[in-house]
């Protein structure tokens, strides 16, 4: 944990100095981070030129809005992954939209729910917080809320996935959020 | 009333809703106005993101494609360029076309980028660079080994009397000691420094030949250790061009 804290104030750092208009630190930022963004971009999209436009625009919002990162309340690597994961989802939901289906959207089978093995060797204290917290919930509450996390699906897609009602769906969901907060909150 | 609770109920789920993505299109836009006005719902918005994105760590990297970065920096230059020429201001100018050239020397970024891109990035970013407040286009020339393909770009700054020499993905990574030379009309080759095959480096150009420059020619030749011992180039010609506009 030592070691990624570490990481996360370099990057935070970086950050700070892109707010300054540091261009080189803009450009070491892009270094250490664009994989991780991009593979977050393809794994909402599933589509390479999409996710390429999507990363493009990530950075430029980075430039332009450096200035309101606070490292006192967030590590700056989630800073970006909320916004990569924002737009994506963003891009997403647009391009359903114009599709005039959000049908399309319906993956082949959900995502298996359980981390996988390489994930499980260095995982984040925040990580491994979260994953204590699921694993209360019922196999389908957390597997749903992962699901709809990893791949921005939504209410009406998931229902479809798991052929059943939307009403039964959302009410699935939230009970699970609801104890997903209350564990949190601990 | 009992409609006010039915509200409640459901909406005390939209800040998590939103950010697990749950939502469709028009809720999540409604939800992201509501972020710009509702400062309570945004903290709650923010609590779930801030607990939730771990799930992302699980996500694989993916190499980006490689004419990511060249636009991002263009976007950046043109922002800075117009900030600049809006301020008025000439020494931030300069101060931002120094900050500039950090980014544009940051090699480890260049590096792996095909040829192509390296020649969007200078058509788009290295123009700003070069060209901001001047009215004369940069020359350029494209240096490459006989019947092979480029693997030097030289851009020349008349007003700044100094010419930024690039080296392509494919440029010859070997440590070898490699000399610029300009060969103007006249034929005779006068050297203008070392350059490296890893890293873009500025040489300066003599002002008596400034004036002949966009009918010069451009070559690089291996030398010793510290450049020719003679004036002229001994070793290999490894790339050679000629100056052309933009």
């Amino acid at each position: 944990m030592k070691a990624e804290s570490k990481t996360s104030d370099a990057l935070a750092e970086h950050l700070q100095q892109v707010a300054a208009n540091n261009p080189a630190a803009f450009a070491a930022l892009y270094k250490a981070t664009a994989g991780k963004l991009f593979g977050i971009c393809l794994r909402i999209l599933h589509d390479r030129t999409e996710a390429e436009d999507v990363l493009q625009d990530i950075f430029c919002t980075v430039w332009l809005k450096a200035s309101t990162f606070d490292p006192a309340k967030a590590h700056a690597l989630t800073w970006l992954m909320v916004i990569a994961r924002n737009k994506a989802i963003d891009r997403l939901r647009a391009r359903q939209s114009a599709q005039r289906s959000e049908r399309s959207g319906v993956p082949a089978e959900l995502p298996d729910p359980t981390p996988s093995a390489a994930a499980l060797v260095e995982v984040s204290d925040e990580r491994r917080r979260l994953d204590d917290c699921l694993r209360e919930l019922d196999q389908s509450q957390s597997a749903a809320i992962r699901a709809a996390f990893l791949d921005g699906l939504t209410y009406e897609v998931l229902a479809q996935a798991e052929g059943v009602p939307l009403g039964t769906v959302k009410s699935r969901i939230r009970r699970g959020l609801m104890r997903l907060k209350a564990c949190l909150e601990r | 009333m009992s409609d006010l609770d039915r509200d409640h109920d459901d909406s005390e789920h939209l800040p998590a809703e939103y950010v697990l993505g749950l939502l469709d299109a028009p809720s999540r836009q409604a939800a992201e106005r509501r972020l710009l006005s509702d400062p309570r719902f945004a903290a709650e918005v923010d609590f779930w993101q801030q607990r939730l994105i771990p799930l992302a760590e699980d996500i694989a990297t993916a190499d980006p494609p490689s004419e990511v970065w060249p636009r991002v920096a263009s976007f950046i230059a043109g922002r800075r360029r117009r900030a600049g020429q809006s301020s008025g201001v000439a020494a931030r100018t300069l101060t931002s076309r120094r900050e500039a050239a950090g980014l544009w020397h940051n090699i480890a970024l260049w590096r792996g980028l095909a040829f192509g891109a390296i020649l969007v990035a200078l058509a788009s970013f290295g123009w700003a660079y070069l060209t901001s407040l001047r009215p004369s286009p940069p020359l350029v020339a494209r240096l490459a080994p006989a019947g092979g393909a480029a693997s030097f770009v030289v851009t020349a700054d008349a007003d700044r009397a100094t010419a930024l020499v690039v080296p392509a993905a494919l440029a010859d990574g070997g440590r070898r000691e490699l000399e610029l030379w300009v060969i103007p009309p006249d034929g005779t080759p006068r050297s203008l420094g070392m350059v490296e095959a890893a890293r873009p480096v500025a040489v300066p150009l003599p002002h008596a030949l400034m004036p002949q420059l966009g009918a010069s020619a451009l070559a690089i030749s291996v030398e010793p250790a510290g450049g020719s011992p003679t004036g002229r180039p001994t070793g290999p010609i490894i790339a050679q061009g000629k100056f052309t506009n933009l």
